[in-house]
């Protein structure tokens, strides 16, 4: 551990510091029984320090970038700092600055542990930032649980509702299930190569050549541990029932940042340790993305709270950006796979941001997550309407916005793969999400609601919601821009 | 006859001129058109909407955001049309605008204008424009109608322009939403089911487009979306040209809309709006029709050769349906609508004769009929906004109390029904003449369908306009100035079109230059 070593790690060091002093701030400023005026400078300054500290963090980020182009992994090969983990570490510094505006109205609620819900995004963030660059089994476990435990916290932050209660501990058993087997895994892959670090392994394994029983078992558990991230089958039953007991900005945060980071850490292990055995997990991925796509979309047809409906969406969405994974079996496609799954995640990730930023909002209004709560939204308040149709319109991939450039752009390198066949399978699938998507546009501008007055949209919320706006238009006009940068990322990944 | 005809679609070039290149004009002109009516909406959105002044304000940036694209179009056509007369014009796409987008896949923003496509720009802004007019007695939510109007415009006039597949489905898929929306909240009685079958049949149609453009795109293995490019270099198998013409057909079809996918279209329009119904028939039909001459022909030719007898058939089917069914309607809208049905056949008559005639036809027809069946569908929308009725037995003897709305309607008919001195004739002579030695029996088939709509027109205005005038109808008034101005405003370009000898020449030898090379590719005459 030197000062180079420091420098690298400069971005989660900033962010871990950030998140000590927000808890520590909150300690002196909010006591325990005061009353909410009070504790409102107390949310302002926590959050107004966490937001600097982001953007700090983000700053020193950019200034590895020059050094990133000949990867950097010291710390006895565990920690990689290059365009791959930038682009990804980017996404998550993004995506907790909006969470952090979604929530500032929400964490009232919250009270007297506002300042620790601040404090745990950007807790939750850092792990996410240090498994985009674990190369390590240790450090990737560790980093995992980082992030893990501090969403088990965060899913039962409303501990006076029942609902939020059992999401945190349904989410905290199957996070615990989906923990062991990834363990158990990894456990097997370093009892047949005797390897910790990633890349070891896979130079171990290519030398061994054939693939042993025991190997697929441990492929096939790493691949499974990971679906509890990534709200993939078989690991995804916890998501409705966490997304709707959640408290909406955390139900945001999940669905996207640890999605993002679970991919971050999938696409590592499968480009490094798991390479070698391409053809072993190649059709097992394929074949659990149809059933992850299907099964997110068909249980999504008959949901009546949106909450819900957006969580077997992430589900089907899970699918669809495993197409990109399957692009790694082709040396000619790999890259642009990848580049496609890492764009797909932008794309995921602000859009659904977006709609379930203008969510919240409805749902402070309304008191319910319902889609019949929605009625009439398209009158009461425009601008929010807009903004969650153009964001479901999105997901469902209804050109001329992003989600349609983000699905086909994972589609083509699927199909050069040679997995057509899936490809298909998607495109049915997305015909049929068209259904219960445009049900949450049906209920704002066509079904008759209650008149009521526009919604309240704070300030941060509405930040919030402008950086949706952005995500959902003109980001499409620069798609080849922003590929381009996902592109560099995942040249990166296979730079060996 | 006919050989003047040919004489009027067949510029003679002195070889000289030819060889001289001509200015392409500048690309950002053909973006303006498209994007402008983004700017509008974006204006609308950030303008109030409290009271009736905040409404009128909303209506005129609509106005003035579909007039300047009209006026755009209508410089990039008579710069155009001079450089016909000049013989400076080799049919060569113009106003170009060419944007590396998504370089991983060879995707481009291009957009350009050829002889087939710069009139459909030209109708489709102003008929955007009147529908805007048409559009200025709205109360309810007008905010979000005029933002809606002004996004379809985008889309509309992005596919007429679009020179790339990727970007001519992104355009293509534009239009779903705002017509859906538009459709569903100020449709009539039975809105959310027209709306419905609306979209169930267009996201069929996309999706045909889409996995057709994907394959080709994947087939070719140019690694480029672009048409020109793929239309001249792609080498596929027979067995796939043929499947991915009836995939585009497919899509196509469902737009035109050709029988026996034209189901949804009696029921979108009867409940949609009088100004979204002009849209819907002059411009969203013009689409399919459009897609069908530029990827079916252009990209196919073979494939359209083939099957040419396939296709004569569905537009016979279609031309002689349409008839029949407009025959039977007691309501209005709905008969202008199967009579839409019936007409678009032709422009499928047009194109199953593969020779440059028929072609030119076809493209003609689209034209023709964007004005005509626009002004109809403005007509009934005048009579019913006055009657509250658009049932043909509860009407009669109008024409006593309206007889400038009366005139209107019989010269929107006649136009309809083929009439020597309209566009509308124009275009269907040259299909049937173009058509006729190569399916003979089916263009006599398909004359009967002229027949069939005087038939259909003459008694519906034998019915509505004139005899004894009932009790209830004797205190109507003809419509206010603005009405009948824009009317006016229609027919004459109908007429223009269809008589005046410069300007009809001028569009035959635009369309003609712009079908050629189809035509030639075709192996056509």
């Amino acid at each position: 551990m030197n000062a180079q070593t420091l420098y690298y790690l400069l971005p989660e060091l900033v962010l871990l510091a950030t998140a000590l002093a927000v808890v520590i701030i909150g300690l002196f400023l909010e006591g325990d029984v005061e009353p909410a005026a009070t504790s409102a400078p107390a949310r302002r300054v926590a959050a107004t320090v966490a937001i600097v500290g982001t953007v700090l963090s983000f700053a020193t980020l950019l200034l590895l970038i020059p050094s990133s182009g000949t990867p950097w992994d010291k710390l006895n090969g565990t920690f990689v700092v290059d365009h791959y983990a930038i682009f990804l570490k980017a996404l998550l510094l993004l995506f907790a600055v909006i969470t952090i505006l979604m929530g500032y109205r929400a964490t009232e609620t919250f009270r007297p542990h506002q300042s620790e819900f601040i404090g745990l995004v950007l807790l939750a963030t850092a792990g996410g930032m240090f498994m985009a660059s674990a190369r390590e089994m240790i450090e990737l476990y560790v980093s995992l649980e980082t992030l893990s435990i501090a969403l088990y916290v965060m899913v039962a932050f409303n501990k006076g509702e029942r609902r939020s209660s059992e999401a945190g501990f349904k989410y905290l058993v199957f996070g615990a299930a989906s923990s062991a087997v990834l363990l158990y895994g990894l456990a097997i892959l370093y009892g047949l190569t005797g390897r910790t670090n990633l890349d070891a392994v896979g130079q171990e394994l290519a030398r061994a050549g054939t693939a042993s029983p025991a190997l697929v078992l441990a492929t096939i558990f790493i691949i499974g541990g990971f679906s509890f991230k990534i709200a993939a089958v078989p690991f995804h039953q916890w998501v409705p029932d966490v997304y709707q007991g959640a408290p909406t900005p955390v139900t945001a945060f999940i669905a996207v940042s640890s999605k993002t980071a679970g991919y971050a850490l999938l696409i590592r292990v499968l480009t490094s340790a798991l390479l070698p055995l391409t053809h072993q997990w190649g059709m097992y991925i394929a074949i659990v993305a149809a059933i992850t796509m299907t099964v997110g979309n068909v249980t999504a047809l008959s949901q009546t709270s949106v909450k819900r409906l957006l969580g077997y969406s992430s589900i089907a969405h899970a699918g669809y950006i495993m197409l990109g994974l399957l692009a790694i079996s082709n040396p000619q496609t790999e890259r642009l796979g990848i580049a496609a799954l890492l764009f797909y995640l932008l794309v995921y990730g602000l859009t659904n941001l977006a709609a379930f930023a203008a969510l919240q909002t409805a749902e402070a209004a309304t008191g319910s997550d319902e889609l019949t709560a929605l009625a009439g939204l398209g009158r009461r308040s425009g601008g929010v309407a807009l903004i969650l149709a153009l964001s479901v319109l999105s997901l469902t991939g209804i050109p001329p916005l992003i989600g349609f450039f983000a699905k086909v752009l994972v589609f083509i390198p699927a199909v050069q793969a040679g997995y057509s066949w899936l490809v298909l399978v998607a495109l049915v699938n997305s015909a049929l999400s068209a259904v219960y998507y445009l049900r949450v546009v049906r209920a704002m501008y066509l079904d008759e609601g209650r008149a009521g007055r526009p919604l309240s949209v704070g300030a941060p919320m509405a930040a919030a919601l402008a950086v949706g706006v952005f995500a959902l238009l003109p980001l499409a006009a620069f798609t080849g821009v922003f590929f381009e940068r996902a592109q560099a990322a995942a040249a990166a990944v296979f730079q060996r | 006859m006919i050989q003047a005809l040919l004489a009027l679609t067949t510029p003679t070039p002195p070889g000289a001129a030819t060889t001289t290149a001509t200015s392409s004009g500048p690309g950002v002109l053909l973006s303006l058109i498209v994007w402008l009516p983004l700017l509008g909406a974006l204006v609308i959105m950030a303008l109030p909407n409290r009271s009736d002044e905040d409404q009128g304000r909303i209506k005129s940036v609509a106005a003035v955001f579909t007039l300047v694209p009209l006026l755009l179009a209508l410089l990039a056509f008579f710069s155009t049309a001079t450089e016909i007369t000049n013989f400076t014009y080799t049919g060569d796409f113009k106003y170009v605008d060419n944007i590396a987008w998504i370089g991983a896949f060879g995707a481009h923003y291009k957009v350009g204008v050829d002889g087939l496509s710069l009139p459909l720009v030209v109708l489709s802004t102003l008929l955007f424009f009147v529908a805007v007019l048409a559009s200025w007695n709205l109360k309810e939510r007008v905010k979000e109608y005029f933002i809606l109007i002004l996004v379809l415009d985008i889309g509309v006039t992005g596919v007429f322009t679009a020179m790339d597949y990727l970007l001519f489905f992104i355009f293509w898929e534009i239009e779903l939403i705002p017509m859906f929306l538009l459709i569903a909240i100020w449709g009539g009685a039975r809105r959310m089911y027209a709306a419905w079958k609306f979209l169930l049949f267009t996201i069929a149609a996309s999706a045909a487009l889409l996995l057709a453009i994907l394959i080709l795109f994947f087939k070719s293995g140019q690694g480029t979306f672009d048409m020109q490019v793929l239309a001249q270099t792609a080498k596929l198998p027979a067995a796939l040209t043929y499947a991915l013409f009836w995939l585009f057909f497919l899509c196509f079809a469902i737009k035109l809309p050709a029988f026996p996918l034209h189901t949804w279209l009696p029921d979108a329009h009867v409940e949609a709006p009088t100004p979204v119904s002009v849209l819907l028939a002059g411009i969203l039909l013009k689409m399919g029709g459009y897609g069908m001459l530029r990827i079916c022909v252009g990209q196919f030719p073979s494939a359209a050769h083939k099957f040419s007898l396939a296709v004569l058939a569905l537009g016979v089917i279609g031309v002689l349906w349409g008839g029949f069914a407009a025959l039977v309607q007691d309501d209005m809208k709905r008969m202008v609508a199967y009579s839409s049905v019936s007409h678009m056949g032709f422009v499928l008559v047009g194109m199953s004769g593969l020779t440059a005639l028929s072609l030119n036809g076809a493209a003609y027809q689209l034209f023709a009929h964007g004005v005509i069946t626009g002004s109809l569908f403005l007509l009934v929308g005048l009579v019913y906004d006055r009657t509250h009725t658009r049932s043909i037995r509860e009407l009669g003897g109008l024409a006593q109390r309206m007889p400038y709305l009366a005139v209107a309607w019989v010269v929107a008919a006649l136009a309809s029904l083929g009439l020597p001195g309209f566009a509308g004739f124009i275009a269907e002579f040259e299909i049937f003449v173009g058509t006729f030695g190569v399916h003979r029996v089916g263009t006599l088939l398909a004359v009967f369908g002229v027949v069939l709509s005087a038939a259909y027109l003459l008694w519906m205005l034998e019915r509505v306009f004139f005899g004894a005038i009932k009790e209830t109808w004797q205190k109507l008034k003809d419509p206010g100035a603005l009405e009948l101005g824009y009317m006016a405003g229609m027919l004459a370009v109908v007429f223009a079109f269809g008589a005046l000898p410069l300007v009809t020449r001028t569009l035959a030898q635009m369309i003609n230059l712009g079908v050629a090379p189809l035509a030639a590719r075709a192996g056509g005459g």
